[in-house]
């Protein structure tokens, strides 16, 4: 799976860094159980600072995509835990569907839009 | 000695060349999607406009090395020491330098071609990881596997204690061969921690392009210590033949060199295999970060250290201040090779000057003098022909030897002489013994009757 940073993007880089491991998870790149790199190595290979890397992999462990062991590194969460949207994820959506309201959009033209982006990110439950 | 010096630098300068213009030439051949230094895509690769641009390099490449052999012929038929040695390096600046300037003109050509077409679509601009490549990466080997190596390389040392003799010769040789068997294992982690090489979106032929580097570049260390160990010890075993130690030296640098460049054209042909068998969907392009296609430059890569482009082994981050400091350095100290012939004719061709009174005399060489005043001498003698020298340090040409020398039948002595002169003094002092001559033999022995005279 490759990680794109872009050092001259408005998006941080640790967000960068989670937003991009969530969509490879998504889209079946990296499967569950599949071992990440560790901090330091990943960190050393990008050319970034160790603590951005760190807080990347905080946010996706809290968020429940990735475990973080001690002992064997960190590795992609298994599968079948229906975890829900974060309220931040909700909010972003309902302002998504607002804009969607406002161009003139109708229900089913953005359900469609949706489905299609919700299948684009792969079948990962089923 | 001339013939022998021009033998000697043939064998050392010349093969510059050729290891240049084939390392270049080989960058037509697309690995990981370069050509010549530019990411093109793998369509792209077979098109008539790259492969006349391409061929065309590949020719100028040779002409210009067949051009350069042929200006060697006059170098065999030059005069002097100095002015030979000046003509060599100049040449070896020429030989490093054409070829260069063949690649980045060939390199500029290409990438125009490719930006008027709008050859893009790689992945630019960006750093990329693969983090399944990152997450799989092997570790070094054990430092350990060094050890025998270093150990081998003692036994000298260990020898010439045992037989008390030699302890001074044995150790310079432990402590030089013990350093580069040191610093291959300071170095041969080093390659492992480089960024992993990323052509395109399979995992697994990236993990293949870093493993073959990888597993190359760690297996030239290991080969050079064991290399240099052997050296250390053969090198104890002819220390006495002169012949025996040139021959040594020549096949250790020989197989060195050699060593060096199979391990990189090894791991491009891995390279250029591996990217060749598997049709991609996405490829990387680093190009904006390589100037001219041969110098790094990304701000964003805390890296130091890059595996190069073109050539063998890493390059430096010149986003890094301190890889700023040290190309500068290395470029003054290429294009200043030639001063150094300059300097060597200047000291060959600055005749010495002597001044002489009824109580002492001087003998200068630019910055080198000796003065002996004649109360301070307790034996002289004139000589008419010149004994058999040894330089110990100091310059040993035509038209002067000067510096610490070892005399027949006189042992060590400092000497300032015109080794074409007729006539020659040597004066012995309580702390010191002085060999000098003078541009005339008039001069020289007027200035032993002074000395004979008190």
């Amino acid at each position: 799976m490759l990680l794109q940073l872009d050092f001259h993007s408005e998006a941080p880089i640790y967000l960068q860094i989670r937003d991009q491991i969530v969509m490879a998870i998504a889209e079946t790149r990296l499967k569950a159980g599949e071992r990440l790199p560790s901090i330091r190595t990943l960190a050393a290979q990008s050319g970034i600072n160790v603590m951005t890397v760190n807080k990347a992999y905080a946010l996706l462990k809290r968020e429940g995509y990735i475990t973080v062991d001690r002992r064997h590194g960190a590795a992609v969460a298994a599968d079948g835990e229906n975890r829900g949207l974060s309220e931040k994820s909700l909010a972003q959506l309902r302002l998504i569907a607002a804009e969607a309201r406002l161009t003139g959009m109708t229900e089913e033209g953005f359900l469609s839009l949706c489905i299609n982006g919700f299948r684009q990110g792969g079948r990962r439950n089923g | 000695m001339d013939n022998l010096f021009t033998l000697i630098m043939l064998a050392c300068c010349y093969p510059v060349l050729p290891i240049i213009a084939l390392v270049l030439a080989n960058e037509t051949k697309p690995k990981k999607n370069i050509v010549i230094g530019v990411t093109l895509p793998k369509e792209k690769q077979e098109e008539p406009k790259v492969k006349a641009i391409c061929n065309g390099y590949r020719k100028s490449l040779r002409n210009w090395s067949v051009f350069l052999t042929f200006l060697l012929i006059p170098v065999f038929f030059l005069p002097s020491f100095s002015i030979l040695l000046t003509a060599w390096l100049c040449w070896l600046l020429l030989a490093i330098i054409v070829p260069i300037v063949v690649y980045i003109r060939a390199h500029l050509k290409l990438k125009a071609l490719k930006v008027a077409n709008e050859w893009f679509g790689g992945v630019a601009r960006r750093t990329v990881v693969d983090i399944t490549v990152t997450a799989s990466l092997k570790k070094p080997l054990s430092h350990w596997l060094f050890l025998p190596a270093l150990i081998i390389s003692l036994l000298p040392l260990a020898i010439a204690y045992l037989i008390d003799q030699e302890l001074l010769y044995a150790a310079t040789m432990t402590l030089s061969c013990g350093s580069i068997i040191l610093l291959s294992i300071f170095i041969y982690p080093l390659f492992f921690r480089q960024k992993a090489d990323v052509a395109g979106d399979d995992d697994m032929i990236n993990l293949a392009l870093t493993g073959a580097r990888r597993y190359q570049w760690g297996k030239c260390w290991i080969l050079l210590s064991y290399l240099t160990a052997l050296f250390s010890l053969a090198i104890w075993f002819v220390r006495n033949s002169q012949w025996g130690v040139l021959l040594i030296v020549s096949l250790y640098t020989l197989a060195a060199i050699a060593i060096c460049i199979s391990t990189e054209m090894s791991a491009r042909k891995a390279q250029e295999k591996l990217t060749a068998q598997y049709g991609q969907t996405q490829y990387v392009d680093e190009d904006d970060f390589w100037l001219l296609g041969l110098f790094y430059h990304n701000p964003d890569d805390r890296h130091f250290m890059i595996n190069k482009r073109v050539g063998i082994g890493a390059t430096m981050n010149l986003a890094r201040p301190m890889a700023k400091v040290l190309t500068v350095l290395s470029l003054l100290i290429l294009f200043c090779l030639p001063l150094v012939g300059v300097w060597t004719i200047y000291e060959e061709y600055t005749p010495m000057t002597v001044t002489a009174s009824k109580t002492s005399v001087t003998v200068q060489h630019l910055s080198f003098e000796i003065s002996v005043d004649y109360d301070d001498i307790n034996n002289a003698d004139l000589l008419y022909e010149l004994p058999g020298l040894s330089r110990l340090n100091g310059t040993g040409m035509d038209t002067i030897d000067k510096g610490k020398f070892s005399v027949e039948g006189y042992g060590v002595c400092q000497i300032c002489i015109d080794p074409g002169a007729d006539t020659f003094l040597v004066m012995e002092t309580d702390e010191k013994t002085y060999m000098i001559s003078t541009p005339s033999s008039e001069e020289t022995e007027q200035i032993y009757q002074w000395i004979e005279a008190r």
